[in-house]
């Protein structure tokens, strides 16, 4: 009985993107996040080493980094502030009231981020002491927030967007939609707009003085995954595996249809080698040309495992754009985007 | 597709996605409230099920009407087989199937099984559940824009285990009562199977308190109320001819007298005859069927005339 009831309900296992510092690449999977050489990948350090005597459980949101502090947050309810020399711990962790599912932001000499307690966090870069008493919304913050010109922007599962004084924490105003918004708002400060993606299915456009919405565009299923803004134009996977491009000014489609993966679309897009890079749940990674919409790979690439993380861009050995993209199964894969082709062998993580 | 496939697909999509979708919609119209959800969903399970709760009823009341026959048999047949052929001739007699009993505490397995993954993913308590349930949720916005679910209830997160041993205790307590009620009144003659009763009166609400320890307390919650709903169609179907004070007695109650029992039940049919057909006598080494304590008998029908 217990083995029927188990099947199909998934534990926790965490999609923290990588992120590169300078020369190093701080890559996630699972309960660790490993630092990584750039330039050969040998391994500088794994947080929690195994004398840390931690159980992060996993790790979700995409680490920040600032003045060498790597900024953790973890599922154990904890952010992290970490070393980036030596993996060590630089001060107390800081234990929030909910899981950390979002990833941090850190702007000013603060580190923001929210968690599943509903609130929203401001801590000092370097003491760990909250700058501002958290500020409550009504449900679950999954997302990373976004800060531009003062006004921090956090989405929640209540529906809202919220816009905050970052450095009071008072709410200016606030954007309520049809449903939860679990993708991290982003802001578009040439256009004047916010982005946001929700459980209604639904990509809007907010305007950031009138706090209207400008357009929104349905798809079947939720929208998850932050949008990419490319030269104009909105890029978004949904939850029904599509890809939508929309041009931000009018909220009119760029393409005919929208590009179909075989599965559905959690990994934000990246424009790398002139395409639009796009990682199905899957694990197909798709080529796409940004301008058509039309398949510009000669089909999908088929990595090892299922893909969650957002992809990264880095700059390959001949100069060129590459792709890094981690799978559940915590292989690291370097793609070159022209060919759509993995280069060299995967690395597996922590390994 | 193989044939597992098969069952896997048809337990996703004929169960598991059916009760995560109506839970869903139950907690929308119970104002985002899981718990109120899962004590709707127990209601409209209940009314699905309810032609075999009834014939599980009919079943119990038939078994509680052919104790005394049943006892009579048990002290008269020695032989396991022929005391089997005889029990099973009176059920047959009262119109009384002994499956009819378990059909509907099977059914519950499934729905249990099917009900804790759906809890899992509703609550979507991992990231990882919230998109598995993003694909399981039916394309109406409806039901589409209902997540994240409220999912404190009283004092109970509706995904965790409850903590406070309130809801194991509920548990354990509601199905002894349930279980009180469905068993038959008498105990048997044979001392290995009153062990083996008795062992299972104890067996059943103990295991399932303990899974309430371990397992979400919406399907404790779910457990509750299916118990709290049995006992009161039991009352309701077997009335005054239930002994609420077996509730609190640990032991099974006394074998009623065959006697007494027979001025108002059916007599055993009149071919069952002793073991063997020769006349009433028992095989050699075979103890004879003991008296019933007369004291004790007439002290209990004291205590039902008062009543």
């Amino acid at each position: 009985m217990l083995a029927v009831a188990c099947t199909g309900v998934a534990s926790p296992t965490g999609w923290a993107s990588p992120v590169i510092v300078g020369d190093v690449l701080l890559a996630s999977h699972r309960d660790e996040i490993h630092s990584y050489n750039l330039d050969d990948f040998t391994l500088n350090w794994t947080f929690p080493a195994d004398a840390d005597d931690i159980d992060t459980v996993a790790l979700y949101g995409t680490p920040a980094v600032a003045d060498g502090v790597v900024f953790v947050p973890t599922h154990d309810k904890t952010l992290y502030a970490i070393d980036i020399e030596t993996g060590r711990q630089v001060w107390q962790p800081f234990v929030a009231g909910g899981e950390l599912i979002g990833g941090a932001l850190v702007s000013g000499g603060v580190v923001y981020f929210g968690s599943n307690d509903g609130n929203v966090y401001a801590l000092d870069t370097e003491t760990g002491r909250e700058v501002w008493q958290p500020f409550a919304t009504g449900a679950e913050v999954q997302s990373t927030p976004a800060i531009s010109g003062g006004t921090l922007y956090v989405t929640s599962l209540d529906g809202s967007l919220y816009a905050l004084d970052a450095a009071t924490g008072d709410e200016l105003w606030s954007f309520e939609a049809d449903g939860g918004l679990p993708s991290s708002p982003v802001v578009d400060d040439a256009a004047g707009l916010i982005y946001i993606g929700g459980f209604d299915s639904r990509l809007r456009a907010i305007d950031v003085d009138t706090h209207d919405e400008l357009w929104s565009v349905k798809a079947g299923n939720w929208f998850w995954t932050a949008p990419l803004v490319h030269n104009g134009v909105v890029y978004a996977g949904a939850l029904d595996g599509k890809v939508y491009a929309i041009k931000r000014e009018t909220g009119d489609p760029v393409w005919r249809e929208p590009f179909e993966t075989d599965s559905f679309i959690r990994a934000a897009p990246v424009v790398a080698g002139g395409k639009l890079i796009v990682a199905d749940r899957g694990g197909h990674v798709y080529g796409i040309d940004p301008d058509t919409g039309l398949d510009a790979s000669n089909g999908a690439l088929a990595l090892s495992d299922d893909v969650f993380t957002d992809p990264l861009t880095i700059l390959g050995s001949g100069g060129t754009e590459n792709v890094l993209i981690v799978t559940r199964g915590g292989d690291l894969e370097q793609i070159d985007p022209e060919a759509l082709i993995t280069v060299g062998r995967p690395i597996s993580l922590g390994e | 597709m193989g044939i597992l496939e098969l069952i896997g697909w048809l337990w996703t999509n004929g169960l598991v996605v059916p009760m995560t979708n109506l839970l869903v919609i139950l907690a929308t119209l119970s104002f985002g409230s899981f718990g109120i959800a899962i004590i709707l969903f127990t209601i409209f399970m209940r009314g699905i099920t309810w032609p075999l709760t009834r014939q599980q009823l009919q079943a119990s009341r038939a078994m509680q009407s052919t104790q005394p026959q049943i006892q009579e048999i048990q002290k008269k047949y020695k032989d396991p087989k022929r005391r089997s052929e005889e029990t099973m001739k009176v059920y047959k007699e009262a119109g009384f199937s002994p499956l009819g009993c378990i059909w509907p505490m099977l059914i519950q397995f499934p729905i249990w099984i099917a009900l804790f993954q759906s809890i899992r993913f509703t609550l979507g308590s991992t990231p990882e559940n919230m998109l598995n349930l993003s694909q399981r949720l039916y394309p109406v916005d409806f039901i589409r824009t209902a997540p994240p679910l409220e999912n404190h209830f009283l004092w109970m997160d509706m995904g965790q285990p409850d903590t406070t041993f309130i809801m194991a205790v509920l548990v354990g307590a509601s199905t002894w009562v349930q279980q009180r009620m469905t068993t038959p009144a008498s105990a048997s003659a044979d001392p290995q199977q009153q062990s083996m009763n008795q062992t299972m009166l104890f067996m059943m609400p103990l295991m399932f308190a303990f899974f309430t320890l371990q397992f979400p307390s919406g399907l404790a919650l779910y457990w509750v109320a299916t118990n709290v709903i049995g006992v009161v169609l039991q009352y309701f179907y077997m009335g005054a001819d239930f002994d609420w004070r077996r509730i609190i007695t640990i032991s099974p109650a006394a074998a009623p007298d065959p006697q007494q029992a027979a001025g108002k039940q059916q007599q055993i049919p009149a071919e069952a005859g002793p073991e063997n057909g020769d006349g009433g006598e028992a095989e050699p080494g075979e103890e004879r069927p003991e008296e019933p304590e007369p004291k004790r008998r007439r002290r209990r029908r004291r205590g039902r005339r008062r009543r």
